[in-house]
């Protein structure tokens, strides 16, 4: 019974290390699906310039004193790339500036306009067809006519909490 | 009972559905950036006249009387400056005018005040009062960024002055303005 027992189970033993031995067919093929790579959004908001039309370019704005009768202009490249083919953004100035002018004071202050190469000004969506180089620009104005007394001295209009924003638009699922 | 655990169980499947619904919603990774103007700050200059270096921008300011005694068809001088002072980065020069002066007595001989002759002229490169040219009206002169001008007064009693006028003060009150010349714009 014993020995019967035992060669029972030398048996089974043998069965499973047959197991390793079967030769069994396989095939290996690529997808071929490719690299997925992620596109690109991005702004560059390079060095603006002041310049004065009595003076010319200004070479730190903050440590210039502007009187009645100057008018002073900002430009600024501004550069958008947009990469995606489903890629679609929209380019904003955003923020506000600190104002201590009041309005008898013959200050008036341009909202800050962005323009394309043409010269037209950004409004619809941007796409890596039409991204690019852009021009940020404003102007602030002090009338020599408005302005009386020493109506504004010392007072300043901040420009600093302006940004340029650009926001991804939501792409349209088929 | 078997129809109520179905209803509970579509219950929280719908719950689980519009749940899963939200989350896809607030999932949207859409890309943004931005970029500061770095526009700074526009800051409008300071400007004061300042009178014999004292600041006078608005109100009065008491000048050096003349010396001397005032005598019939002798006159005497006097002599102020005008300072155009600012920080204005590029071209502020004004043009100061002197307004016609206001005589009043006083004390209580208003005499004096009913003769006294008081005119201005801006004064000559010599800024001799003396010799000056009393003839233009009203006195008046271009003054620079952080430059002065000097303005002449003289004080005059006609020849046939009363002698009542003796020892009766007055005094004079000279209106200055100083307006800007609009800066010549390069465009």
């Amino acid at each position: 019974m014993t020995k019967g027992a035992i060669v029972s189970g030398l048996g089974v033993a043998l069965l499973l290390g047959g197991g390793g031995t079967l030769a069994v067919w396989n095939a290996d093929q690529a997808s071929n699906a490719g690299a997925i790579t992620a596109g690109d959004l991005n702004l560059t908001a390079h060095k603006g310039v002041w310049t004065s039309n009595v003076t010319g370019q200004i070479g730190d704005v903050n440590d210039y004193r502007v009187v009645p009768g100057e008018t002073l202009t900002y430009e600024q490249p501004v550069t958008v790339a947009l990469v995606g083919d489903g890629m679609k953004a929209k380019l904003s100035v955003t923020g506000s500036a600190a104002n201590e002018f009041v309005a008898t004071d013959g200050v008036t202050v341009s909202d800050v306009n962005l323009t394309n190469k043409d010269g037209v000004s950004v409004s619809d969506e941007l796409t890596p067809a039409v991204d690019g180089a852009f021009t940020a620009s404003t102007t602030f104005a002090f009338s020599a006519t408005d302005s009386h007394g020493r109506a504004g001295v010392t007072k300043s209009y901040d420009l600093s909490e302006i940004h340029y924003f650009l926001e991804q638009i939501a792409p349209t699922t088929n | 009972m078997r129809f109520k655990t179905m209803l509970q169980t579509t219950a929280v499947l719908g719950l689980a559905v519009v749940a899963g619904l939200l989350g896809v919603t607030g999932t949207w990774a859409l890309w943004s950036t931005s970029a500061s103007a770095g526009a700074g700050t526009v800051q409008a200059a300071d400007f004061q006249l300042e009178l014999d270096g004292k600041a006078a921008s608005s109100g009065t300011i008491a000048l050096t009387p003349p010396g001397g005694q005032l005598m019939p068809d002798q006159p005497i001088y006097s002599s102020f400056s005008v300072t155009n002072s600012t920080n204005a980065s590029g071209d502020f020069r004004v043009q100061v005018t002197l307004g016609t002066p206001v005589v009043r007595p006083v004390g209580g001989n208003a005499a004096l005040a009913d003769h006294l002759v008081v005119e201005t002229t801006a004064a000559p490169a010599s800024e001799s009062c003396g010799t000056a040219d009393y003839g233009n009206k009203p006195a008046t002169a271009a003054v620079d960024k952080n430059r002065s001008a000097r303005f002449c007064v003289r004080f005059t009693l006609p020849a046939d002055a009363p002698p009542e006028l003796s020892d009766a003060s007055a005094t004079a009150d000279i209106p200055v303005t100083a307006t800007q010349i609009p800066p010549t714009s390069q465009q």
